[in-house]
């Protein structure tokens, strides 16, 4: 059994996709800094002028075609206000008083969100963060002034760059999981004769390849963030170990940055297992690669392009194989989900991936009849 | 005789799952765009009858002795240009409406200063979608291109001008924008697709592959041509079905439909003039053709050096969408070097329309310098390919 | 004409696999290769083909030379060699199968149509591959060869998996191709099959030829019985009479220059010891054994 296990661990990474894969995304991890930074990602400062000239559009084109109704005028009398709490975090950017700037943040959220409960009614061609994005602002603002954090406006440490990473890379760790793992019951096929006179059960054999496939995995990913930290920290310095994150827990709420990171590993140690099951059962199912990638990343497309039919579709694991969405809670946002925050999704990903496991073992149990 | 080693290879190419599965996934994305992403396109600047009216109505009730100074200049103009509009809308003259539609488009953009704290003119409003700190400059681009788009379509004799037309909605158009939108790069992904394991697929049939007497930059050629032809297959079921799913609801349109294209003469005023749809189309399909054979022929070069399928997967499809790694808002204007990598001329729609000079603010990214950036290309991997499959003992399938 | 000159190849840890291997056949012969597994039959095939580079030494093909890919082309439309099974196309059918080989070898003696029906492959050809048993598949790979008309052909384990029918029909189908003027190089294990039609037989061991049979000259006669456990007396009698002992027991006693009178007394003297006596040539297959079984 252990030789088994030695040789699942061996065909994986002596494997050139695999390795051209890690390779890829450490060179991406390290270089994405630079790319950030050249592109003012993650750059609030940069992105002043267009908050400011989107808030005066929607202050105008309110203006013009939906005036003469109070609840309209109400609607009207919130865009203003943010347009002027907005000056203020405006100001305090300018002037360096981070502390002007987290107020004045917690405001513009404040008021947008106070919008919601207005219905915004009339404003379908206006430019108005989603419900959500304002909650997370408004948790995350609320998080820096209660703890008397620095906000952080730019990519400037290791920190600051690794958020910035586990938001950008989150919806691609799926992709990249399944594009390791896509051949991981191939060499069951290409090597049939050989494999099938090994005295092991298939069971014993899936094992190996699970445990391998999904070790592996995540010790890349792992690897992905520590080439990120040490690229950003030995360039910038590290910065604040606590500084506040906005995940979820039945509702929004930020908890310090190492606790973020690992809720996130963990988040994406079953985000891995459950890729490898699904890998298996498409593998088992397909014999075919190109066909494993095509199918789960079709599964993947139907969260990133239809948000709402995968918010239907709560019960389906779609939405919720973008990990940085999962870990925020936009994911599951207004799903029943919603209310359990990371254990839900985490408890969903788990009972599918053993009900993938299950539908795998009956269809190789076929195919040996 | 390779006419047989090409049907061969052919039959072998569509028994492969990978490219079946590829073309699956391409008539599913083509559906979905045709079928969902088309019908829910909304014009920048839309035929918009009711905003034109409330508007009007509303500059002409604000309309005091007590205005400002500039509502007293502007509104009775803007008012009468609407009035025109709703006219030339109420007898389905398509014609004059985009030529007082131009006026007033250029009249509010030379009232919109971007260096201005206050604004009191404003560009539609996707424009500002995401907090676009270029809005302004956006928003003028956007202006002159329609002004320039309207003059051309008011004085358009090649056929009739409708509502479609200038909100660019015909099956023509359709193509344009979507090929503007970036189709280029997504067919180039799909000939990398097609053709990453064409040269490592005969390890599996060795014995009767490597002893055929065909030399290895004949059978390559092949194999480039079948991958080269299955690509420009794929895009032509692509423009046929977004053409039968537009065109008994839009309209066809016509080749001589103008479209336009961006000019940044240095030290000169940007401008835009106007080329027949169907010249754009042409220089497309040109520069597409090119661009298919470089990457089959690229990524079948990475595979043989490689000895694997995936790696040249990730090198030439990761190329394709490279250019982000040093794009950045009027870089070309600074670094001059960029208007000279092949990589920033991969959107080729971009090209052809000019928002890759406005992109980069310079001039000098042309159609030309294009075709000569990509051609030289083409010609360096020849020279790869011939001097790599005329060693002496090179051989195709190890 | 092929010709072998000098040829040398080595593989780490394997040392020498031919080592200064010469050879020279004409058109209108059939040459079989022999040895054990692991020999390197199969690396001189591919060292004909060039699929393997020799380290020293070149092959020859009607004068031409493996120096650039040109050359290589104009011996590959000389050649052709047997295709494994497994590597047929298992989507296609036998009939584009063949279309390849023809077209690309320039076949203009045969059609795919009149090869199959000479191998009774009508019923199945249009048939994809992977439909085949391994049989049917063996005869598509011999067929394939035959669409391709070359001049040489390298025939690599030919008999493998097919009924003594297909054998025999196999068999005459490369003695018909000897007369029509084909230089066949057939490595096979069925040696009395061999024995049947092939010109010269050629024993490898240790990367060389050790052993040389023109099946056409006339072979020396000996008296052959078998004994599994000799006496000293037996011993004495066949070292005396300077016979052949081989390791599976087999005695050969060479008649060359015997009068009868005297091949009389020895059959008188074996007969009582060995349940069967003969009088013939060293088989292929007897001349396997002894070169080969220790």
């Amino acid at each position: 059994m252990a030789a088994l296990q030695h040789f699942a661990f061996t065909a994986f990474w002596r494997n050139k996709k695999n390795i051209a894969v890690a390779l890829f995304l450490l060179l991406f991890t390290a270089g994405f800094l630079y790319i950030a930074r050249y592109q003012g990602i993650g750059d609030q400062l940069r992105q002043v002028t267009g908050v400011q000239l989107s808030l005066n559009a929607n202050v105008n084109r309110y203006d013009q075609y939906a005036t003469g109704q109070k609840r309209k005028l109400a609607v009207y009398h919130n865009l203003l206000a943010q347009k002027q709490a907005y000056a203020e975090a405006q100001a305090g950017m300018l002037l360096g008083d981070r502390s002007m700037l987290a107020e004045g943040n917690l405001d513009v959220a404040r008021i947008q969100l106070a919008g919601y409960r207005l219905g915004y009614t009339g404003t379908a061609d206006l430019n108005i963060p989603d419900e959500f994005t304002v909650r997370q602002n408004l948790t995350l603002a609320k998080g820096l002034v209660h703890s008397n954090h620095q906000i952080q406006f730019q990519i400037n440490t290791a920190i600051s760059y690794l958020i910035l990473i586990m938001q950008v890379l989150g919806p691609w760790f799926f992709l990249v999981i399944l594009l390791l793992t896509s051949d991981i019951w191939l060499d069951k096929q290409t090597h049939l004769s050989v494999m099938a006179n090994i005295p092991v059960t298939p069971l014993q054999q899936a094992l190996a390849k699970l445990t391998a496939g999904t070790s592996m995995s995540l010790l890349l990913i792992i690897g992905a963030f520590m080439t990120a930290g040490m690229t950003a920290g030995v360039a910038f310095g590290f910065g604040d170990w606590t500084y506040p994150v906005v995940t979820t827990a039945g509702q929004l709420t930020t908890v310090p940055f190492w606790l973020a990171l690992i809720l996130y590993l963990t988040l994406a140690a079953v985000l891995t297992f459950f890729t490898v099951c699904l890998a298996l059962l498409l593998n088992s199912l397909t014999h075919n690669l190109y066909v494993t990638l095509f199918a789960g990343a079709a599964l993947w497309c139907v969260g990133m392009l239809f948000p709402t039919a995968s918010h239907w579709l709560w019960f389906i694991p779609t939405g919720i194989l973008n990990l940085g969405a999962l870990f925020t809670g936009a994911a599951t946002t207004q799903t029943p989900l919603a209310l359990t925050g990371l254990i839900g999704p985490v408890a969903l990903l788990l009972g599918w991936s053993a009900i993938l496991l299950y539908l795998f073992g009956q269809n190789e149990r076929r195919a040996q009849r | 005789m390779t006419m047989m080693y090409f049907h061969v290879q052919w039959l072998r190419f569509w028994h492969n799952r990978k490219n079946q599965a590829v073309t699956l996934v391409v008539l599913i994305a083509t559906l979905a765009y045709c079928f969902y992403s088309v019908p829910s396109y909304q014009p920048t600047w839309p035929i918009d009858p009711v905003t034109i009216k409330a508007t009007r109505d509303r500059r002409r009730s604000e309309l005091s002795p007590f205005s400002t100074s500039s509502a007293v200049q502007d509104y009775p103009i803007l008012v009468k240009q609407a009035t025109a509009e709703l006219a030339a809308l109420d007898q389905k003259d398509y014609r004059a409406y985009a030529a007082v539609a131009r006026k007033q488009v250029l009249y509010v953009d030379e009232r919109i200063d971007p260096m201005a704290s206050i604004q009191f003119y404003f560009y539609p409003m996707p424009y500002y979608a995401d907090d676009n700190p270029f809005a302004l400059y956006d928003g003028h681009y956007g202006s002159q291109e329609i002004a320039a788009r309207y003059l051309a379509v008011s004085r358009y004799r090649g056929g009739t001008v409708t509502g479609n037309v200038l909100e660019e909605r015909t099956s023509l158009q359709t193509l344009q924008r979507t090929i503007s939108g970036g189709l280029t790069l997504f067919l180039l992904l799909g000939a990398v697709f097609l053709a990453n394991d064409l040269v490592t697929n005969d390890r599996r049939h060795r014995t009767v592959v490597q002893g055929l007497p065909l030399t290895p930059w004949r059978a390559l050629t092949a194999k480039t041509g079948l991958a080269w032809l299955a690509t420009m297959g794929i895009t032509g079921g692509f423009i046929l079905i977004l053409i039968l799913t537009t065109v008994f609801r839009y309209g066809f349109g016509s080749l001589g439909i103008p479209t336009t294209l961006f000019h940044l003469p240095p030290g000169r005023t940007a401008y835009f003039s106007t080329t027949p749809l169907g010249l754009y189309l042409a220089k497309w399909l040109v520069l597409l053709a090119l661009l298919i054979w470089l990457f089959t022929r690229l990524t079948l070069l990475l595979s043989i050096l490689f000895r694997n399928e995936y790696i040249p997967l990730l090198l030439a499809g990761g190329a394709i969408f490279s250019q982000a790694l040093y794009l950045e808002s009027g870089v070309g204007a600074i670094k001059n070097w960029t208007t000279w990598t092949l990589l920033t001329y991969f959107d080729v729609g971009k090209i052809l329309s000019g928002y890759q000079k406005y992109l980069y603010q310079t001039d000098q990214i042309t159609f030309n310098r294009g075709l000569l950036l990509i051609g030289g290309a083409v010609l360096l991997v020849e020279l790869i390919v011939l001097l790599v499959t005329h060693r002496r003992h090179f051989a195709l399938v190890h | 004409m092929l010709e072998i000159n000098h040829v040398t190849v080595s593989f780490p840890q394997k040392g020498h696999v031919l080592d200064d291997l010469s050879l020279k056949i004409n058109p209108g012969a059939i040459v079989g290769i022999i040895a054990p597994n692991g020999t390197g039959k199969s690396t001189l095939l591919h060292a004909i083909l060039n699929t393997v580079h020799p380290d020293s030494g070149d092959v020859v093909v009607d004068n031409l030379r493996y120096t650039n890919q040109k050359t290589t082309q104009q011996i590959h439309t000389r050649l052709c060699a047997f295709p494994e099974q497994s590597d047929l196309f298992a989507e296609l059918s036998g009939t584009t199968h063949l279309q390849l080989y023809a077209k690309l070898w320039h076949n203009q003696r045969t059609t795919p149509a009149s090869i199959s029906a000479q191998l009774h492959m009508t019923d199945y050809i249009d048939q994809p591959v992977r439909t085949y048993s391994l049989g049917m598949k063996q005869r598509l790979c011999f067929a394939m060869v035959l669409a391709s008309d070359a001049p040489i052909m390298l025939l690599d384990e030919v008999m493998n998996g097919l009924d003594p029918i297909n054998v025999a029909l196999i068999s005459a189908i490369i003695e018909q191709l000897r007369t029509d003027g084909k230089l066949i190089v057939i490595v096979s294990h069925l040696l009395t099959n061999l024995q049947e039609y092939t010109d010269r037989a050629l024993f490898m061991k240790g990367g060389k030829f050790v052993l040389d049979v023109d099946m056409h000259a006339e072979q020396p006669q000996y008296l052959k019985y078998t004994l599994a456990n000799p006496t000293t007396t037996q011993q004495q009698f066949a070292q005396t009479r300077h016979a052949l002992v081989f390791p599976n027991g087999l005695v050969a006693l060479p008649l060359t220059d015997q009068t009868d009178d005297q091949i009389a007394e020895w059959l008188a003297t074996v007969r009582p010891w060995s349940a069967t006596v003969m009088v013939g040539p060293i088989t292929l297959a007897e001349h396997f054994s002894r070169l080969y079984e220790s």
